[in-house]
């Protein structure tokens, strides 16, 4: 199992003004997995989403990535974990404007000892896959809202990791590239394996998913395996 | 490197304020030089006018003379041959010097502006023979003197007093001396030439009169009230001599403990320069840095997400805050370098403030002139872009304590 989510509480503010995000959480996700967050606002499929990453901490509970315990880790730990085996797709793309399409991808990997050769390989191939291959020197603001997100996509995706998270990907953009998204999403979960999990109210979304997970009140309220 | 491909497009992210801020940080370095070439220009001068005439770089003079210099001396060098002879025989130069203090007496009659007496000292000297270093290029007051029948009876004042004065050669005037005993002696004679000079001791202090003339005259050879010799040349350390009781070599420095005290009071001056400089750079910087930081919430919690250590990330703003740092510095050294070419060769005419002031208390001329260093240029220029850089690096901390959720939906 490559995460299992064990009574995982998160509580927000204190006393009365207490919010209960999550209540008792337990779930697992495989590798290659194609899974949906679903729910309406306030369920608490972005707080379960961001303890996955390490983004925001929880209150009680555990959570595993191949047996190594969250709670062992201290930051610095978090930080090395996300940079090795996350990646992230964010709802505003959050490319970082100065620099080109290129570079937003290569900024993924920047850490790694990869030589130059192989990292330029690596994210050519990863915009011929998402289809920009003619817009490398281009900046985000010469983009459109779909391009951008590709290139989210592709920057998620360039050090190969083994779980990308992303937090409703297609809330700003219109349907026909929403579409686009996804395919191109299911795509590549086929092609690398990589292990996709969603936090969306799209139904569009939900609808590509392998498995929707139902959430309510920081509760799972059911799980829907689809084949 | 991908961190300062970064940091140097962030600059131009918000180019008004990352241009107010290389102007805040420019302004400062150009002040800082500009202040620094003022003072520096200062020192010299006052030193330059000091060696050149004043006390010369050190003077042989009693013990009695020192302790009660500007006053009668009863123990004064006497016997100046001998003592000149030590000097020569050590390869040294030192100028005969026999000086008193003298009222000027001038009346309206004689066709002087107004009627009045100007303490001043006078100096004696051979007017054929012996130089002057601060009257241009060195000359004997013979060079100076327009009526050659005339200068054997006359003194030698400066342009300064000829404009205020309206002296012009040839008017009568009276000496009153007062001599090492006490006594008081007149000596009549004309004015016999004007002299120029830069040296603001020279112009509104001195007046010159021959020696020989004066002595035949007066019989002052005795009575001159301070005698001494006064080197106008730095003395080796390998050069030594011995002088005879109670005479001693004296340096201006100890000869003018004024002047040694507000050159100790320049040595701190930087200080005060520096802590405005910093003030300045910090207001200017810490703003702009602040501002881009709150900015790129998002942006740094999105490099946080991907699992960027905090170190790359503070260190993305290091780049950031030195590359503002070394634009600034550039900036202040061109601007502060064109005005320290003013500063040297045009200067700055502070002949009201001088004037009205009594040259402050220091031996300055009404126009100062700066001097160049490169020192204050590589110290400003150091301490501007170490000061942005640390300033960058420490205050990311405001961002990394931040919840990346929180940042993220900034």
């Amino acid at each position: 199992m490559m995460l299992s989510v064990s009574q995982l509480h998160k509580t927000y503010g204190q006393g009365e003004a207490a919010t209960y995000a999550l209540r008792g959480i337990d779930v697992t996700f495989s590798e290659k997995e194609f899974t949906v967050l679903s729910g309406p606002s306030g369920c608490g499929k972005s707080t379960l989403l961001n303890c996955l990453g390490t983004l925001d901490s929880y209150d009680q509970g555990d959570i595993a990535f191949y047996d190594k315990s969250f709670n062992a880790m201290r930051s610095k730990d978090q930080t090395t974990f996300r940079h090795d085996h996350l990646g992230f797709i964010f709802q505003n793309y959050n490319l970082i404007p100065v620099l080109t399409v290129y570079e937003n991808i290569a900024l993924a990997i920047t850490l790694k000892k990869w030589s130059k050769q192989v990292i330029h390989d690596e994210i050519m191939t990863l915009l011929q896959a998402v289809g920009l291959e003619d817009k490398v020197d281009k900046r985000p603001t010469q983009l459109s809202g779909g391009q951008q997100q590709r290139v989210a996509i592709a920057r998620a995706l360039v050090k190969k990791p083994a779980l990308i998270l992303a937090d409703e990907p297609t809330a700003n953009l219109d349907a026909k590239t929403s579409q686009e998204i996804l395919d191109l999403m299911i795509k590549l979960n086929e092609e690398r394996k990589t292990t996709f999990i969603f936090s969306t109210h799209d139904p569009m979304v939900s609808s590509v998913a392998k498995r929707i997970i139902h959430m309510k009140d920081g509760v799972i309220t059911s799980i829907e395996e689809r084949s | 490197m991908l961190v300062l491909q970064i940091a140097f497009r962030n600059l131009f992210r918000n180019k008004s304020r990352t241009l107010v801020t290389l102007f805040a940080i420019g302004l400062s370095v150009a002040t800082y030089l500009f202040l620094d070439s003022f003072i520096h220009g200062m020192d010299y001068q006052a030193i330059a006018n000091l060696t050149t005439f004043d006390t010369g770089y050190a003077q042989i003079l009693s013990k009695d003379a020192f302790d009660n210099r500007g006053r009668p001396s009863l123990e004064d060098v006497s016997d100046l041959q001998a003592i000149e002879q030590i000097v020569q025989e050590a390869g040294l130069t030192a100028q005969v010097e026999r000086v008193s203090q003298a009222d000027l007496i001038f009346y309206a009659s004689d066709g002087f502006n107004l009627d009045g007496n100007l303490p001043l000292e006078v100096r004696f000297l051979d007017a054929e023979s012996q130089k002057i270093p601060a009257l241009k290029s060195g000359q004997t007051l013979q060079q100076w003197s327009t009526n050659s029948k005339e200068e054997a009876s006359g003194i030698w004042m400066s342009q300064y007093y000829a404009y205020y004065l309206g002296a012009q050669i040839g008017m009568p005037i009276t000496m009153k001396i007062t001599t090492a005993y006490g006594s008081q002696e007149l000596l009549d004679g004309i004015i016999a030439g004007f002299f120029e000079t830069d040296n603001s001791i020279v112009n509104q202090r001195v007046i010159f009169a021959d020696w020989q003339h004066s002595a035949s005259i007066l019989e002052l050879d005795t009575l001159a009230q301070g005698n001494r010799l006064t080197f106008y040349r730095p003395i080796p350390k390998s050069k030594t001599f011995v002088l005879p009781e109670p005479y001693q070599l004296y340096t201006y420095q100890e000869i003018n403990p004024e002047f040694v005290a507000v050159a100790k009071f320049n040595e701190g001056r930087n200080s005060i320069f520096l802590f405005f400089i910093f003030f300045v750079i910090v207001i200017g910087i810490s703003n702009t840095v602040m501002m881009a930081i709150y900015e790129r919430f998002k942006e740094i919690a999105t490099l946080r997400a991907f699992g960027m250590p905090n170190l790359w990330i503070r260190m993305l703003f290091f780049w950031e805050g030195l590359l503002l740092g070394i634009l600034g510095a550039i900036i202040g050294v061109i601007i502060g370098s064109l005005i320290n070419l003013y500063m040297i060769y045009v200067g700055l005419d502070i002949a009201a403030v001088v004037e009205q002031n009594n040259n402050l208390g220091y031996p300055i001329n009404s126009v100062i002139r700066g001097r160049f260093a490169w020192r204050p240029i590589l110290f400003i220029s150091g301490l501007v872009v170490m000061l942005t850089a640390i300033f960058s690096f420490t205050t990311t901390r405001v961002a990394l304590k931040r919840s990346i959720v929180a940042s993220l939906h900034s």
